[in-house]
């Protein structure tokens, strides 16, 4: 009975060492955070549905979710194939899927217009995202169930080196009008004036866009089973110089927005142009 | 979406360190039915029993302050201070029907109140309640089987326990201070042959989205091409715990083995139809994706028992392929995500059983992964870890295509602070395990008896632990355990972990401190 009588003893002590040890504060507590073991894990707001069209839900910007895209460098050309090659239903297989040693990684991060300082220029943006891989422009957006709406853009910094840049278009320019599907065609138009780096700009602008297919886009670390591409012809027409046609082509998803978008150079007046100057793609 | 896209990565992480196909109780083959074969017996037998666990949590976090992703290694008391306090309690009933002629017999189990936190559903305001409220879910039906003894076997269908070998694979959580434990929807055959048991299984593992029939009673699977499926094929060699004391009695050396190998696959998968959304989501034909999983796991048990010790070793091997790891339907990922994984367990007793004092030495390995984070428990659309996270899924397209950390399962306990509360399964790790027992009384109205082991444990990757470093704790784990022999367990368990460098927080300059744990366990069996 000694050996129980120690025993007894012992866990008498363990209980008295948990009863001080609980006293002493907790030097997890300065920086503690509830613990809630989901808070990494919130439930996704939009999950493809894959129907032949993209509509306002599937085109909602997700404030503050970093995006990694690949961005080709300045004044590296890419030969490309927008056309692209049929495969069922009509549907195109685009291949952007090649890994180029120059691109970099670039996490671009939309976000909430309203805490901007180019704010009161732009009351109706939703969103703001960068253009660059340097964050230094931001374009600014509108949504609503007729379409998605380009309200100009913004130096990110008020007064950054190469001098503030904010350009509101007199109205909003229809980027994508939705749904967005195969065989849609539009056209929006508006003057736009303002400083660039700077500098007072005044001009026009055009944007003629078409969603000529949808299908599956292949890039170097994922594919889009069932992305649009819209293609647009963008005529600059400053108020002072010559205009300047530009095409782009963009790739568009569902729940994901923009995951591509392939330039043209200036000049090169071709839909399917098969030389892109700017890349940018979705990655991981 | 690229938080998204990392996440999809956690189906890697679950997907692959699912267990595949294991055996469940194969040993049991037709052994309660062999004992009601009495032509006019209609027997019902029930089993079970009542458990209470009262505990103090002391400085679980270990002082060491949080992760890099924000999160303690353990919950810390939000009114500050170092202790936890649970109780909690469960009432197990294990219910075995027996069909007239002894050839058919019907086995349930029951949890009523399981785990419940003490005083978790007071009927009102905490300071006005009067009562506890009822629970909707107060009862959970954990298996439902049927065995049916036939001339050239046993049969055995439905949902039924998973238990293999040591259960550091397939864990029916039978023990007496488990928590969970594996059942499989399953229909499985078993023969005695040639002085063995062979057994093939065939196991409705995942099945869905359902869609439900015109009658509204029943239920039918719309997309057969995603469900889960596994067949399993084991042999083995088994006496069972009389058999096993016969001989011990008789002073003869017992010597048990067994294997299995199962296969489980999935061609397709609908995410949507699982995947946590902001609003439910209808599925469609055009969201079930390409999935491409197949998985082989190959499990080796040995057992031998003779009156002065038990060796008891067990060995698993798991390798699994996803070809296609993306949740996001539309969406395919270029890289397909592998899995190797190898665990092992060795356990040993010395000096005979049934004498005053016994001691022995364990130990473990679990394979590991190079990844940050232990893989423990990943989450389906949990982001990456961080260098210096407890846990997170262990691939990350496309930089990290394999998850390769074997996980032993959750009921097979080898501590009760480190990997049992904190990190939550062995993982990753390799361990040493000395124990020891002594029977202070033994009476005829019952046992007294004096556990004690510890156990030094060690990251097999450095980079999973949160500090970088490879040890991780030294564990010391007493118990007073007195056993009635009318069905009283009563229990008082002790631990402390000193924790090692690898549970460190360089990036705060924060040593991990000692954390400690008393436990009371009443437990009233039937």
């Amino acid at each position: 009975m000694r050996a129980v009588a120690t025993v007894c003893l012992s866990v008498s002590c363990v209980v008295a060492l948990l009863a001080i040890a609980g006293c002493e504060p907790n030097r997890t507590h300065p920086m503690r955070l509830a613990w809630d073991a989901d808070a990494a894990v919130p439930p996704l707001g939009c999950v493809p549905n894959l129907d032949g069209r993209i509509e306002r839900m599937e085109l909602q910007p997700s404030i503050g979710t970093p995006v990694s895209f690949l961005f080709s460098p300045a004044g590296e050309h890419r030969d490309v194939d927008l056309a692209g090659t049929a495969i069922d239903n009509g549907m195109r297989r685009w291949d952007l899927g090649a890994d180029y040693g120059t691109d970099r990684v670039a996490r671009i991060i939309a976000i909430d217009p309203t805490m901007q300082w180019y704010a009161a220029n732009f009351p109706t943006a939703v969103v703001a995202v960068p253009t660059d891989p340097g964050g230094a422009i931001d374009a600014l957006y509108r949504l609503d169930d007729a379409g998605f709406y380009l309200l100009g853009l913004a130096s990110h910094a008020m007064d950054p080196p190469e001098g503030r840049t904010l350009l509101p278009y007199a109205t909003p320019i229809v980027l994508f009008q939705l749904p967005i599907e195969p065989g849609r065609a539009w056209i929006s138009a508006a003057d736009v004036s303002g400083t660039l780096r700077g500098l007072p700009y005044a001009g026009h602008d055009t944007y003629e866009n078409n969603v000529p297919a949808m299908g599956e886009l292949r890039l170097p670390d994922l594919t889009f089973t069932q992305a649009m591409r819209v293609a647009t012809r963008v005529t600059i027409s400053p108020s002072a110089g010559a205009p300047v046609v530009r095409r782009q082509s963009t790739f568009v998803f569902e729940c994901f927005g923009q995951v591509t978008s392939v330039t043209a150079r200036d000049g090169d007046d071709v839909e399917d142009f098969t030389s892109a100057a700017a890349m940018q793609r979705f990655g991981l | 979406m690229s938080a998204r896209i990392a996440s999809l990565l956690a189906l890697a992480s679950v997907l692959l360190l699912a267990r595949s196909a294991e055996a469940q109780g194969f040993h049991r083959v037709g052994d309660d039915i062999r004992s009601h074969q009495d032509p006019d017996d209609f027997s019902f037998e029930a089993h079970g029993y009542l458990r209470a666990r009262g505990e103090i949590l002391s400085n679980f976090d270990l002082d060491r302050g949080p992760t890099p992703s924000g999160q303690p290694l353990f919950p810390v008391p939000l009114d500050d201070g170092q202790n936890l306090y649970q109780a909690d309690m469960r009432l197990r009933s294990d219910i075995s029907i027996y069909a007239p002629g002894g050839s058919v017999a019907i086995h349930a189990r029951l949890d009523v109140l399981d785990n419940l936190t003490l005083g978790s559903t007071p009927d009102n305001i905490p300071s006005a309640t009067v009562g506890q409220r009822s629970l909707d879910t107060a009862i959970h039906l954990r298996r439902a089987w049927a065995e049916v003894l036939t001339p050239f076997g046993l049969l055995t269908v439905g949902r039924q326990a998973n238990q293999w070998g040591l259960g550091l694979l397939a864990n029916g959580g039978d023990c007496y201070d488990c928590d969970g434990g594996d059942a499989a929807d399953r229909i499985a055959f078993a023969t005695p042959l040639l002085g063995h048991i062979w057994a093939l299984a065939f196991d409705f593992s995942a099945t869905g989205p359902l869609a439900t029939r015109a009658s509204g009673f029943r239920a039918v699977d719309v997309t057969p091409t995603d469900d889960v499926r596994t067949v399993t094929f084991a042999f083995l060699q088994f006496l069972g715990e009389a058999g096993r004391r016969r001989r011990h009695v008789a002073g003869r050396t017992t010597f048990e083995y067994g294997a299995y190998v199962s296969y489980r696959w999935q061609d397709g998968d609908t995410p949507s139809s699982y995947l946590p959304t902001s609003r439910p989501i209808t599925p469609t034909a055009a969201q079930v994706v390409p999935r491409g999983l197949s998985a082989v796991a190959a499990d080796v048990w040995l057992r031998i028992e003779h009156r002065d010790f038990r060796i008891e070793l067990e060995g698993a091997l798991l390798y699994s392929r996803i070809a296609q790891t993306s949740l996001v339907p539309g969406v395919l990922l270029r890289d397909a995500i592998t899995g190797t994984q190898l665990g092992g367990a060795l356990e040993t007793d010395f000096l005979p059983r049934e004498g005053a004092f016994t001691f022995g030495l364990d130990t473990g390995v679990a394979s590991g992964d190079s990844a940050p984070g232990f893989g423990a428990f990943p989450r389906t659309l949990q982001a990456s870890p961080q260098a210096g996270d407890l846990d997170g899924p262990q691939a990350s397209l496309p930089y990290d295509t394999t998850v390769d950390n074997f996980r032993f399962h959750p009921d097979y306990r080898i501590d009760r602070i480190l990997f049992r509360e904190i990190i939550g399964r062995v993982t990753d790790a390799f361990y040493f395990r000395p124990h020891a027992r002594l029977r202070l009384v033994d009476a005829p109205f019952g046992a007294l008896s004096l556990t004690a082991y510890g156990v030094a444990s060690f990251a097999m990757q450095p980079t999973s632990t949160p500090s970088g470093q490879r040890p991780l704790g030294i564990e010391l784990d007493p118990a007073l355990t007195y056993e009635s022999r009318e069905g009283f367990i009563a229990a008082v368990e002790y631990a402390v972990l000193f924790p090692l460098a690898g549970l460190d927080n360089p990036a705060l300059g924060l040593g991990a401190t000692p954390a400690q744990l008393l436990r009371l366990r009443l437990q009233m069996l039937y």
